[in-house]
């Protein structure tokens, strides 16, 4: 491929979803757009990770393995996760059940891995890093960009330093909170470069609208590779446009290879839904000054309102943001991505809501603090640290540690149960699980009524494809979907 | 002088208020928890009462102390520092019980413990704060004309915060607009409250405090300073007197601006006021007052020759100091051997399966645990203080430096190896260090 070629990663079915409806794109929802995407040129389509695991388990009751499987069957392009190096869900996860997690991703049909660690815990990322090479699969090494006093240029050269002495295939690049300037990207990109000296993924959300700008920045200095989303999944808090992306290529002189005819069914479709079920669309992207300070990311502050609508509290957003401002200065500027910018986040709602501020803190945030989660980057405020410090959690020393049972152990602690089931049973509560396995899922979503007219007027038949199933995806696909 | 002593504490300062009862003959009574049973304080007391419930029950529920108290015939109580010993409420309501309360009067305790009557007195008593507002600032314009008024930086605070948190400091216009709608957002939703107040802010700092005496007899005696800018999160990990550093006059000024608010509030017992004092200017400002007896008090009892904790029993008991007059001598520094790990200070508690504490000349340990001893999760991480006092401070430094090497603890995690460090850094071996040493030193590691 020639360097004049640029590569799309697709992150509608899941930074889009993510970040715009709080991942809570049901299967039956999703499978539509699959035969669109897979054809439509692109090199890699991002898909699942911890956060959708829980939010199928616990909100959209949908076993996510079987949909993984349902999806990555689904398509011919090669999907991606995520894997956090120290976790699956919020909470830290011991060694053996991170090696179980990675490994069974790609038994369901997983082919490419962003593995991230936001302070870059060598000892765990170069474990995940080696074991996912060890799988034939590929990997990318993500760097989580986010603005404060003491993030500098060279402290992301040295990331991409530590990055590339692994066995990564590229480097990972992103602003999750929608917070780079096209001036720091002119001088962060390059720095991110010449520290790795590996092919960078750019994947900046369009928070304030600054995206594209950046991403024309990151093609100028030799980037090749973009995350966008097609809309409505894109902009606002989600990824740029991938329409938008692929003009802004044009005009650069670059080429590409999506094809712009299979992305139409997809916004129609997903459009549908959305507005049926009343979530946001991306749209035209307002200049915003707030993000600079919170800094929340795109993916976070969709599940943020989501939970915040669940318990009465959509409100109170505003303050909330507020509040994580102040609480990442104090906390020494956590990089804003999975898990620490939650960390934030809850810490930021528990200051408000019990009305006294660090009165209570979470487990995770005094990991934080003592160190589990790597050397946080900032100064932690004196004041903060001491009143974490006072916690029992830390006070009983045990704060930078967590236990690390073999999987043998694992296996015995949860009983006689696939792999897949013990991942789901270590890292969720086993009421969560049980629900779920008790609750029926719809699989088939009501196609709209033009669609169906258009789908009986082509297709000439009796109108059975009018609703879209997993199983007979199929069949409902011979109508709607490009043949190829 | 009593007929049985309470002491409502635990660890090091409950051994250390036992050894003097002790050879005062004064008959002594502790409380403790579950957690403590086999601690060295429960041995080598008279009496020990244990306190059932939570592990700080034995140590703060006024109610069960007093019960004991009663049950056992005590006639007065130490609180030592930490837990009851400034908590007003519980000196008002053992005196009232008819028990000697061993340290100043309860509503002295009260009025030093609110920050903004104890500034507004000790400016009353002419004693130097740093400048700021002392009314909460309404809007942004009135904050504007403040701030030059105090000068930049300055630090914006909710009136009604506490503990520091959430506290911004503003170099300029613009950083003072955002700081100002920041920390009164954050203000009204967290206190209730969108008092905010401006206050000069020091980018480098010392933290010198005096030590003083409010006598039986109403005088006060100051017994010189502590300099305790050896902090990590704002508490003290290393103390020393002389204070290092100090122009002649500025030390003589706070020694005087000390005594002057003590007499001021009419102070009985021991207690002490810490400042806070810019090292390039040499000025210096009141902080705030600790109304009991300090932990680092073994420096000024080094150098000063006196023993505080029978001094504020004579004066609890309406008797003249053991001292007609005062001759300090020589230099003393003090460390706190902390059950934690450096360089972040995680606590670490555990079992002591080594306790080895250094002797020699000039050398002193107060400690709280011994081998077998458990340092549980539930209280302040201190194991015990190592304190040397020499001719001057290089003489300090280095009987300091042999008797570090002379202490080993295993078990729990410990400091020590921080404050090796700490005997190697060019500044801290210089005196010429503030508030941000720590910071830096870990920095650097």
């Amino acid at each position: 491929m020639s360097n004049n070629t640029v590569e799309f990663v697709d992150q509608t079915i899941r930074d889009g979803q993510q970040s715009l409806w709080g991942m809570r794109m049901t299967q039956a929802q999703m499978m539509p757009v699959l035969p669109w995407l897979d054809g439509a040129g692109y090199r890699i389509v991002d898909f699942t990770g911890g956060a959708m695991f829980k939010v199928q388990t616990k909100n959209l009751k949908r076993d996510p393995w079987a949909m993984t499987r349902d999806v990555t069957s689904a398509m011919l392009t090669p999907m991606r996760a995520a894997v956090r190096t120290d976790g699956v869900l919020m909470g830290p996860a011991p060694d053996a059940l991170m090696d179980l997690w990675t490994e069974r991703l790609v038994a369901n049909g997983i082919r490419s891995f962003w593995v991230f660690d936001v302070l870059l815990h060598e000892e765990r990322f170069s474990r995940i890093v080696h074991l996912a090479k060890s799988l034939g699969v590929e990997v990318v090494g993500a760097i989580m960009f986010t603005d404060s006093p003491v993030h500098t240029d060279d402290y992301y050269a040295d990331l991409a330093r530590r990055i590339s002495e692994l066995p990564v295939d590229a480097i990972y690049l992103e602003d999750t909170a929608g917070v780079l300037t096209p001036d720091r990207a002119r001088t962060l990109v390059p720095a991110v470069q010449r520290g790795g000296g590996l092919p960078i993924e750019a994947h900046f959300h369009n928070t304030t609208g600054l995206a594209p700008m950046c991403y024309v920045e990151a093609l100028r200095a030799g980037v090749r590779t973009l995350h966008t989303a097609v809309p409505p999944m894109a902009d606002r808090g989600s990824l740029p446009s991938v329409t938008t992306m692929m003009r802004l290529v044009g005009q650069l002189g670059l080429e590409h290879n999506v094809d712009t005819a299979h992305l139409e069914p997809v916004l129609d479709w997903l459009t549908y839904v959305g507005e049926r079920e009343g979530f946001e669309l991306g749209g035209p992207t307002e200049y915003d000054l707030d993000v600079y300070q919170h800094q929340i990311p795109g993916g976070m502050m969709g599940t943020l309102k989501a939970q915040l609508a669940e318990v009465g509290l959509l409100d109170r957003l505003e303050e909330i943001l507020d509040e994580t401002a102040v609480v990442r200065r104090e906390l020494g500027y956590p990089g804003m991505a999975t898990p620490l910018s939650q960390f934030a986040g809850i810490q930021a709602v528990l200051n408000l809501l019990t009305g006294e501020r660090y009165n209570k803190v979470p487990t995770e945030v005094i990991r934080y603090v003592c160190g589990y989660y790597g050397k946080p980057v900032g100064e932690i405020d004196a004041n903060v640290l001491d009143r974490v410090m006072d916690q029992p959690l830390a006070r009983a020393g045990t704060g930078d540690r967590i236990a690390q049972p073999t999987l043998t152990e694992l296996r015995a602690a949860h009983g006689n149960v696939s792999d897949d089931e013990l991942i789901l049973r270590a890292t969720m509560s086993a009421e969560e699980v049980e629900e779920m396995r008790r609750s029926s899922v719809e699989l088939s979503y009501p196609a709209p009524l033009s669609r169906l007219v258009r789908t009986l007027m082509n297709s000439g038949d009796g109108g059975s494809h009018a609703s879209c199933r997993s199983n007979n995806a199929a069949a409902w696909l011979s109508a709607v979907a490009p043949a190829y | 002088m009593f007929d049985k002593v309470l002491v409502v504490n635990r660890g090091e300062i409950a051994r250390r208020i036992l050894r003097t009862l002790r050879r005062l003959e004064i008959p002594s009574l502790v409380v403790h928890s579950e957690a403590d049973r086999d601690m060295p304080f429960v041995a080598e007391a008279d009496e020990a009462a244990l306190i059932d419930g939570r592990p700080d029950a034995a140590y703060r529920d006024v109610g069960m102390i007093l019960e004991v108290a009663r049950g056992r015939g005590a006639d007065a109580v130490h609180p030592g520092y930490g837990f009851l010993s400034e908590n007003a409420a519980a000196a008002t309501a053992l005196t009232a019980a008819g028990l000697t309360w061993i340290g100043p009067p309860s509503n002295v305790i009260e009025v030093m413990g609110d920050k903004i009557r104890a500034r507004n007195l000790a400016v009353q008593a002419g004693v130097p704060v740093a400048s700021g507002s002392a009314d909460p600032v309404a809007d942004e314009e009135t904050a504007l004309r403040l701030a030059k008024e105090i000068g930049y930086p300055i630090m914006v605070k909710a009136a009604a915060g506490g503990g520091g948190m959430g506290m911004q400091v503003a170099t300029d216009e613009a950083t003072l607009k955002r700081a100002f709608l920041s920390v009164r957002g954050m203000a009204e939703r967290s206190f209730g409250s969108p008092d905010v107040l401006l206050e000069r802010y020091f980018p480098r700092v010392r933290h010198v405090e005096v030590q003083v005496l409010g006598l039986a007899n109403g005088t006060v005696v100051e017994l010189g300073e502590r300099d305790c800018s050896v902090q990590r999160r704002n508490q003290k990990l290393a103390e020393e007197t002389p204070a290092p550093g100090l122009s002649p006059r500025t030390r003589e000024c706070m020694r005087a601006a000390a005594v002057d608010l003590a007499k001021a509030i009419g102070y009985r017992s021991a207690g002490t006021m810490e400042f806070l004092v810019d090292p390039s200017t040499q000025e210096f400002f009141f902080l705030e007052m600790n109304t009991r007896l300090q932990v680092e008090h073994p420096v000024t009892e080094t150098v000063y020759g006196v023993d505080l904790v029978e001094e504020m029993l004579r004066i609890a008991a309406g008797l003249d100091p053991t001292f007609a007059h005062l001759s300090p001598a020589g230099h003393a520094i003090e460390f706190r051997i902390n059950a934690e790990e450096p360089p972040l200070f995680i606590p670490r508690p555990g079992k002591i399966t080594r306790w080895d504490e250094p002797r020699g000349e000039g050398v002193r340990v107060d400690s709280g645990y011994a081998v077998g001893c458990e340092v549980p999760p539930f209280y302040d991480s201190l194991m015990g203080k190592l304190i040397v006092h020499g001719a001057d401070r290089t003489q300090a430094l280095v009987r300091m430096r042999q008797a570090l090497r002379g202490f080993a603890i295993e078990g729990p995690g410990q400091n020590l190896s921080f404050f090796e460090q700490l005997l190697r850094d060019p500044d801290y071996c210089l005196g010429d260090y503030d508030t941000s040493l720590v910071t830096r030193m870990q920095n650097n590691a």
